[in-house]
């Protein structure tokens, strides 16, 4: 395990610990690690901030509920997409969330730092330009694919989770796993081709 | 080499083909624009996804969740007691199982419902005794280790107890004070490592 990531594992079990004795301040400094990426995947999964919002506030509060019963053998943030999915399941079960139109804008910066090394300036500008749009088409993109093909490809691409990672939220086989987020991206390219 | 197909292109961006396959895979794109634009679409999707924009997370978010919290108890730890009960438990409801599970093959098998539940007994018996055969002997053991760590720890201050009579009251000093100083250093390493000083906040 890389130091960085040992050292990040150990802090989480740390606040965790300190959480568990009644210190909510810890728990607090665990959500804002994670509330970030949480954000991120269940803006994607709900598709409206204000929605997305109240899961993830929501999610914080179970994983704070039943947080005595986490194993610190595992990840906490495998532990608590977990948690979201579940989460996002049973309420797609009772009702389907509400949904905004595709073409809306996601907050969030504009400018993120995504550039792409090519020498020619002029070059540059136009695949800086091109990647942006071709971003906001595959938004929407993403927006329109199947809720578990979507939910994969997002923790692979937007949370940089590993196979392995999802494999084990899911409770499903690495194979399986891959074989999903393969078909989400080509049912991405297609789309986007269109 | 045939042109490539959707699921070893993704393997092949994913860095999930061998070194053979991936040389193989390389050498076909040199030479098949087809395929070198079906990778380059493949991988722009990737580049794309991975730049997706943040959703912008108000300010205020973390402290709301801590307000919420804080009208909610602290969940308190699974204590060690519950744990053993639930273990116990588990191995109660395990037995009992394999038990009713052999009286309903045997029966079914065409044994006396009687005779079942008499083999049973004689089974769970000898479990019993050949799990108390163990246990007596794992606390042999043990006995046997501990009566040699104060043998161990006999000689060992016998030793210094030689050391002391032929050593001076400086140097005597001088020892018991760098052992302290090492032990405290020591304790305070391990505090530090392994984070003994939970009540420490962080902000």
């Amino acid at each position: 395990m890389p130091e960085d990531l040992k050292s990040s594992v150990t802090d989480d079990q740390r606040l965790i610990r300190r959480a568990l004795r009644g210190d909510r301040k810890a728990f607090e400094m665990i959500v804002r690690k994670y509330q970030q990426p949480l954000l991120n995947y269940i803006g994607r999964m709900v598709r409206e901030r204000e929605q997305a919002l109240d899961v993830s506030q929501e999610v914080f509060l179970r994983a704070y509920a039943s947080l005595a019963s986490y194993r610190p053998e595992y990840k906490f943030n495998t532990w608590l997409f977990r948690i979201a999915s579940n989460y996002l399941i049973d309420s797609w079960r009772k009702k389907k969330p509400a949904t905004v139109s595709l073409d809306q804008p996601l907050e969030g910066g504009d400018d993120d730092g995504c550039y792409l090394q090519v020498a020619d300036e002029a070059a540059s500008v136009a695949r800086t330009l091109e990647m942006k749009e071709l971003r906001t088409r595959l938004e929407a993109a993403v927006g329109r694919l199947p809720p578990h093909f979507r939910e994969l490809f997002v923790w692979r691409h937007v949370n940089g989770l590993s196979y392995e990672e999802m494999a084990e939220i899911k409770g499903l086989p690495v194979g399986t796993v891959k074989n999903r987020v393969f078909q989400a991206k080509e049912m991405l390219r297609r789309r986007l081709e269109e | 080499m045939d042109c490539l197909s959707a699921e070893k292109i993704y393997r092949y961006l994913d860095g999930d083909l061998s070194a053979a396959e991936g040389a193989a895979l390389e050498a076909h794109l040199a030479v098949c624009s087809e395929c070198r634009t079906a990778v380059e679409a493949r991988r722009r999707i990737g580049e794309a996804a991975a730049c997706l924009p943040a959703f912008d997370v108000p300010a205020d978010f973390a402290a709301r969740v801590r307000e919420k919290i804080e009208s909610v108890p602290a969940p308190a730890p699974e204590s060690a007691r519950a744990n053993v009960l639930r273990w116990f438990g588990a191995a109660v409801a395990g037995v009992f199982g394999l038990g009713l599970t052999y009286v309903f093959v045997a029966v079914l098998s065409g044994t006396d419902l009687s005779q079942a539940f008499i083999r049973l007994n004689g089974i769970l018996w000898g479990a019993v005794r050949g799990s108390a055969y163990y246990a007596v002997k794992g606390l042999k053991i043990v006995v046997l280790t501990v009566e040699v760590f104060v043998r161990i720890a006999g000689r060992a201050l016998e030793t210094l107890q030689a050391m002391t009579a032929i050593v001076g009251p400086e140097i005597q000093a001088f020892v018991v004070g760098t052992t302290l100083l090492l032990l405290i250093a020591g304790a305070l390493w391990l505090r530090r490592r392994y984070s003994f000083a939970e009540n420490r906040h962080e902000n």
